[in-house]
């Protein structure tokens, strides 16, 4: 079960923000993940780059939380960038049009 | 395929979100072993974690545990979702949660919310 621990990496990058995920984000790991981001978006003061490479797994529960992070990071005019999405989740964010919400970035 | 066409495998689970994950587990395996690939069983994982996330988010304080069949048909698997020794109350237009309901109808050949026996049934085909 090691690979569905949540974990979450940030790294600084200018008034940017990169957060690093892996493992999985479900009902269980969704409000350590919601704790975790929203530390990053009251601390970020540009955009916030959520790195998806090892993300194995995220739910409805993760994509609600990613779309609030979103709506606060565009009250400052900033953004929320999704990059190296694996296929199995660019398809939830396909079904759900939040392919049109997000930045999303290869 | 050969004496798979009316198996039926069932779970019991404890309404805490930590299991769900065993939901997940499960029914990987069962879809595996029918043959569906691994895109269909990547499908079926996400929209069963859905209906789990449904019952906890509705139930938790009124059910202490859930019951998943999983239920093997030649050319389908349906996965049926009931309280355990209680019935669920309806969810239809109770779902607070858009998404998952795009999500349960995008992946899944068939979602019933709402059946005449409490449960809510979903299906896919294998091979389509």
């Amino acid at each position: 079960m090691e690979n569905s621990v949540l974990k979450v990496m940030k790294e600084s990058e200018g008034k940017n923000i990169r957060v690093v995920l892996s493992g999985e984000i479900d009902i269980y790991t969704s409000q350590a993940f919601k704790n975790e981001l929203n530390e990053v978006v009251n601390s970020c003061t540009g955009n916030i780059y959520i790195d998806c490479k090892e993300l194995s797994y995220i739910d409805s529960t993760g994509l609600g939380i990613l779309v609030g992070a979103l709506k606060q990071m565009q009250k400052a005019s900033n953004d929320i960038y999704i990059c190296n999405l694996k296929e199995n989740i660019k398809k939830l964010f396909i079904i759900t049009g939040l392919d049109k919400l997000f930045k999303i970035e290869e | 395929m050969k004496n798979v066409s009316s198996d039926n495998v069932i779970l019991v689970l404890p309404a805490k979100s930590e299991y769900v994950s065993t939901a997940r587990l499960t029914v990987s395996s069962v879809a595996n072993r029918i043959g569906f690939n691994i895109d269909e069983i990547e499908d079926i994982k996400v929209a069963v974690s859905e209906v789990c996330n449904l019952i906890l988010s509705k139930a938790s304080d009124e059910i202490g545990q859930y019951k998943i069949s999983f239920r093997i048909y030649k050319d389908k698997l349906e996965v049926t979702f009931t309280g355990y020794e209680m019935n669920f109350d309806c969810f239809n237009g109770e779902i607070e949660n858009e998404y998952s309901l795009y999500i349960m109808k995008a992946l899944m050949d068939s979602v019933e919310l709402c059946n005449d026996e409490h449960s809510i049934v979903m299906s896919k085909r294998i091979g389509e």
